[in-house]
């Protein structure tokens, strides 16, 4: 009885061939042609038309893994900005866009609103602005959305000539038309400085 | 990619070297699964392409991976591949610390490279463009104009084949 056939022996996988030919190939490609990560990834913008797109350098079984967390951490970032930024209002009604300069008695401000929000008024344009529609007391005020540092994106009024910033206060955001990421809470205006 | 004047040749042809070097030495490799060999088909290549004097050419890639294939096989003709043993050039030495382990793994090398060159070209040409320069599936598809999951299958048997190789010769992970 031939007991000595190969039964024996561990079978290779998937998995150690992978390995395996990781290595050899590390062992076997010549030095001057071993690049770094950077100089690669140079490299390979500007290489044939035959091998255009962006290449990932991880292996390619493990990609896929590091772009879930790539985005679930982006979404987790999102969702803590939102919710914990101090000027949100829980209290306030769903599915309504309020932008409003409430219509009372000048140099009055609308009750439950906070002007001074000195670091929201950093704005960066890393984002086009973008536009959407908010209903306020007589009429619909076009609204334009930039990018913004802290909250990611900024509200600004397109406004007649002769609106009365005396009386303009934070507006209430829930809801955004076509505009997704948009952010919740309490936006102050960006031109706070108008009061004086 | 047209080139212009001959005095711009030495600085064009490094920059191309340092960005087109690593995919055609995999050619190469895949063509004829001898790292030393697909080296100098490389120079080969490049050196031929500074003979060239500035005389245009259209696909400067496909130009380098023509010379270069041509060139592997004018080798082939003239002289019998041998089987690589042992005196195989060493990329790296002094890289182990132990002398037994290097050995091992030089030994173990060698074996994979047997196997590598029993595998058909095409099988070693997915193989060398994943393993060697972590290419995507994508990447390889395009290079080789054929689908994403046409290379996946590819990559697959070869897998399995290489495998199956380096059973049949003992080699045990």
């Amino acid at each position: 009885m031939s007991a000595r056939s190969s039964q024996q022996k561990p079978r290779w996988s998937d998995a150690d061939v992978d390995s395996l030919l990781y290595d050899f190939f590390r062992q076997e490609m010549p030095r001057e042609l071993q690049k770094d990560v950077a100089s690669e990834t140079r490299s390979q913008e500007v290489v044939s038309s035959a091998s255009r797109p962006a290449a990932t350098l991880e292996r390619p079984n493990r990609s896929a893994a590091t772009a879930g967390l790539t985005v679930a951490a982006c979404c987790l970032l999102l969702a803590a900005v939102v919710f914990l930024t101090p000027n949100r209002n829980p209290a306030s009604p769903d599915n309504q866009v309020v932008a409003a300069p409430q219509p009372n008695e000048r140099g009055a401000r609308p009750a439950g609103t906070n002007r001074s929000e000195p670091e929201n008024r950093e704005a960066v344009a890393a984002v086009p602005p973008r536009r959407a529609s908010a209903p306020v007391p007589g009429g619909v005020v076009p609204v334009e959305l930039q990018a913004r540092t802290f909250w990611g994106v900024t509200v600004t009024f397109e406004v007649p000539s002769d609106f009365d910033w005396e009386q303009w206060g934070n507006i209430q955001i829930n809801e955004l038309p076509e505009l997704d990421d948009a952010p919740r809470g309490i936006v102050p205006p960006l031109d706070d400085d108008r009061d004086e | 990619m047209t080139t212009k004047r001959s005095n711009e040749w030495p600085e064009q042809i490094e920059r191309l070297y340092r960005e087109q070097g690593r995919e055609l030495w995999a050619l190469f490799y895949a063509h004829c699964s001898d790292a030393e060999r697909a080296h100098d088909a490389l120079q080969e290549a490049f050196t031929r392409l500074q003979e060239q004097n500035g005389e245009p050419i259209r696909d400067m890639r496909a130009w380098l991976l023509q010379v270069g294939r041509n060139w592997l096989r004018d080798v082939a003709r003239r002289q019998k591949i041998a089987a690589r043993s042992s005196e195989h050039l060493d990329l790296h030495p002094g890289e182990e610390g132990e002398p037994i382990l290097s050995l091992v793994r030089q030994e173990l090398q060698d074996e994979v490279r047997k196997a590598m060159d029993q595998l058909k070209e095409a099988d070693r040409e997915v193989l060398v463009l994943r393993y060697a320069l972590n290419w995507s599936s994508h990447r390889i598809a395009e290079t080789l104009n054929t689908s994403s999951s046409a290379v996946d299958m590819r990559l697959s048997r070869a897998r399995k084949r290489l495998a199956e190789i380096l059973e049949r010769v003992g080699i045990e992970k």
